[in-house]
């Protein structure tokens, strides 16, 4: 399997480490008041489609970035590849 | 305490760099080096451009990129993060000068000893280094270097001339692993000059105390 880096180009799958669902960026707030009921679905609750998934990888035999994959878990297609950092900061995270 | 005890070895074990030779390539352990990394600091991008211009004279290079002018020489290994390298006789204290100038805009971590620099030369590298790493080696020209996993130990690897000047970066702990698995290869398609020589095996990679008796 082929990742298309976004700042490096093609890069083999072996280099990568696969960590998780991408919702794992989205950490609830741990001083709300509902923040056990937060943090219970952020631990516990993954949805496991058959299709598309966004999930997150770690270039650890690379540049050490952390990128968004989303992948066709039927076939293996990745069809989009973006650095973590980057959609962290769309959703409002200052890093 | 005597002081024979106190004398350094080199990664591979050696009280000498060590140095094998192939026809039309060779491996050259080097400690000529001082290293340190570079990152730039959270919304202080700017300070950190312009500071990197007055020290070394260029704009840091971008992915995969290395620069070089006069001492200095540095290359991307990550978003925001580069690795700096001066000769070691004139900068051996590299990580004060470049705290000094960089400022708040940069961390600074000295990186001299915790890496194996070897110097791969001659017209076959690409078809030792095509065994060990997978790159297409004909994008990483001069001017460029990349983390790559040999045998699964992640080292970086530039390129310092056209197609026949490569050096390699191993973590020093990985030392003997990661020359194992570079000579394993030049082994399998080149004939060596002279019979195979093995770094001392009494020679701890990790730079420790040489054993005694």
């Amino acid at each position: 399997m082929i990742i298309e880096h976004p700042l490096l180009g093609p890069r083999d799958a072996q280099e990568f480490v696969y960590l998780g669902d991408a919702s794992l960026i989205d950490r609830p707030d741990g001083m709300a008041e509902d923040s056990v009921e937060c943090f219970h679905d952020y631990l516990y609750l993954r949805s496991n489609p058959a299709g598309l998934h966004r999930e997150l990888w770690f270039h650890e035999g690379g540049d050490r970035s952390w990128l968004v994959v989303t992948r066709d878990t039927v076939t293996h297609e990745i069809v989009k590849v973006e650095l973590a950092a980057d959609v962290a900061r769309q959703r409002g995270r200052c890093r | 305490m005597s002081d024979d005890l106190l004398k350094p070895r080199f990664p591979l074990g050696g009280a000498s760099p060590f140095r094998s030779e192939y026809e039309g390539f060779s491996i050259s352990e080097s400690m000529a080096n001082s290293f340190v990394w570079l990152a730039c600091r959270l919304n202080r991008q700017a300070d950190f451009e312009r500071m990197a211009r007055e020290v070394f004279g260029f704009a840091m290079p971008g992915p995969g990129g290395l620069a070089r002018r006069s001492a200095y020489s540095t290359f991307w290994t990550g978003p925001g993060q580069w690795m700096v390298v001066a000769p070691f006789s004139c900068h051996r204290d590299l990580e004060t000068l470049m705290k000094e100038g960089f400022g708040p805009s940069a961390s600074v971590t000295d990186q001299t000893d915790a890496w194996l620099r070897l110097d791969l030369e001659g017209v076959a590298c690409h078809t030792v280094l095509e065994r060990l790493v997978a790159l297409p080696l004909h994008t990483v020209g001069e001017g460029s270097a990349h983390r790559v996993s040999v045998h699964h130990t992640g080292c970086f690897l530039g390129c310092l001339g056209m197609a026949d000047r490569y050096f390699l970066l191993a973590p020093r702990s990985s030392a003997r692993s990661v020359f194992h698995a570079l000579r394993q290869a030049a082994e399998s398609v080149l004939t060596p000059l002279a019979a195979p020589r093995h770094p001392p095996v009494s020679g701890l990679s990790g730079g420790g105390a040489p054993h005694r008796g």
